[in-house]
């Protein structure tokens, strides 16, 4: 439901984007806080990024491991969940990174009793399957590109992406103290509340200029055929391998990005954030 | 003083339990022929695009022969020619 049901004026000549505060109405004020097109489309992206994620862990599952270069070299691998028999006969999970051993016995490497890199839990399917991992991912590839597209056009004609998300010299200047701020829990109210301030607009962009575009074109240098069509998707990455290693790394960014965005969001006043990413 | 029901424990139980049937939810959704074949259909967009943006005779990048890695992983026996002999006879 749409909160303008709620409030006699202005709700049909309102800019796209970020409104302006509104009349008061009864003491409280419902502000449109997102264009309807970013709402349907930050929630298409949701579904997109946890199907795109953990189907993504199933296809990584086939070869839990990662190399930089053009090359996998077995013997050294940047990272590797593997499985491995303990003197008792018992098997451990150990993650390998850069070298350095970590025990992971029931999450990575080892879980519920089976030898799997990820666990059940994070893959889809939950079973071990390459051939339907790869159909959920580059299904919903198509559709995260297809939202992406739409979401960035939109940004573009609306100027929402330059007008919320470009910060102003003003903003970079209280940087420090917006920041300050932040690792007390302080969060701006009143007008400064309906705005993307200054560390949400240098992660959102950041996520939206760089980590998405990077995952997908990492992605893309995956395909044999785009690197037989774009021979300089491999150069960009060094490698087939590097762009494997790549995609993957900014899969993580983007978890932890949204493990920040989910903590913020409960944080900062749970109710008012969602409605105000669904009405 | 009597124990109070621990609220954040229901909380915590109930999304555990509706975190399960998520992901039975998913499984069962996962299994079903239909599923698949819509997510398959997926792959016909893909090779149609693969098409338009690709020249028919696209090649694969070539490499040098200072480019063959050292190291070789076998893909099911380690030694071929020993499977293929065994074959034959």
């Amino acid at each position: 439901m749409d909160e303008s049901d709620k409030m006699p004026s202005g709700a049909h000549d309102r800019p796209n984007g970020l409104s302006r505060p509104q009349r008061p109405a009864a003491g409280r004020r419902f502000v449109h806080r997102h264009a309807a097109l970013v709402r349907v489309a930050h929630w298409i992206n949701v579904a997109c990024l946890l199907v795109l994620l953990m189907s993504g862990l199933q296809i990584f599952n086939a070869h839990p491991a990662l190399y930089w270069g053009e090359v996998s070299d077995f013997s050294g691998p940047a990272f590797a969940i593997t499985t491995q028999k303990v003197k008792d006969g018992q098997l451990r999970g150990i993650t390998i990174v850069a070298g350095r051993q970590f025990d992971t016995t029931g999450v990575l490497g080892f879980s519920a009793g089976n030898a799997r890199a990820f666990p059940a839990w994070a893959t889809l399917p939950s079973w071990q399957s390459l051939a339907e991992g790869r159909l959920w991912h580059f299904a919903f590839a198509w559709v995260f590109v297809f939202n992406g597209f739409v979401y960035f056009l939109h940004g573009l004609l609306s100027r929402h992406l330059w007008r919320d998300l470009v910060p102003s010299r003003r903003d970079l200047g209280r940087i420090g103290h917006t920041a300050w701020d932040h690792l007390r829990l302080r969060f701006p109210a009143g007008a400064e509340a309906i705005r993307y301030n200054v560390l949400q607009q240098i992660s959102y962009l950041t996520v939206v200029l760089v980590l998405l575009p990077v995952m997908v074109i990492a992605g893309l240098a995956m395909s044999p055929r785009m690197d037989a069509t774009f021979p300089e998707l491999l150069g960009i990455f060094g490698g087939r391998q590097s762009a494997r290693t790549i995609h993957f790394i900014t899969a993580f960014a983007l978890v932890i990005f949204v493990c920040i965005h989910v903590f913020m969001v409960f944080i900062s006043g749970v109710w008012n954030n969602l409605r105000s990413m669904m009405t | 003083m009597p124990e109070t029901p621990s609220v954040d424990r229901r909380k915590f139980l109930a999304g555990a339990a509706g975190a399960a049937a998520f992901l039975g939810g998913c499984d069962r959704l996962a299994q079903s022929d239909t599923t698949k074949n819509v997510l398959a259909s997926a792959e016909t967009l893909t090779r149609n695009v693969q098409h338009l943006i690709s020249p028919e005779r696209v090649l694969a990048p070539e490499y040098t022969e200072a480019d063959l890695s050292r190291y070789f992983k076998p893909n099911g026996t380690a030694d071929p020619c020993q499977g293929l002999r065994r074959l034959d006879t």
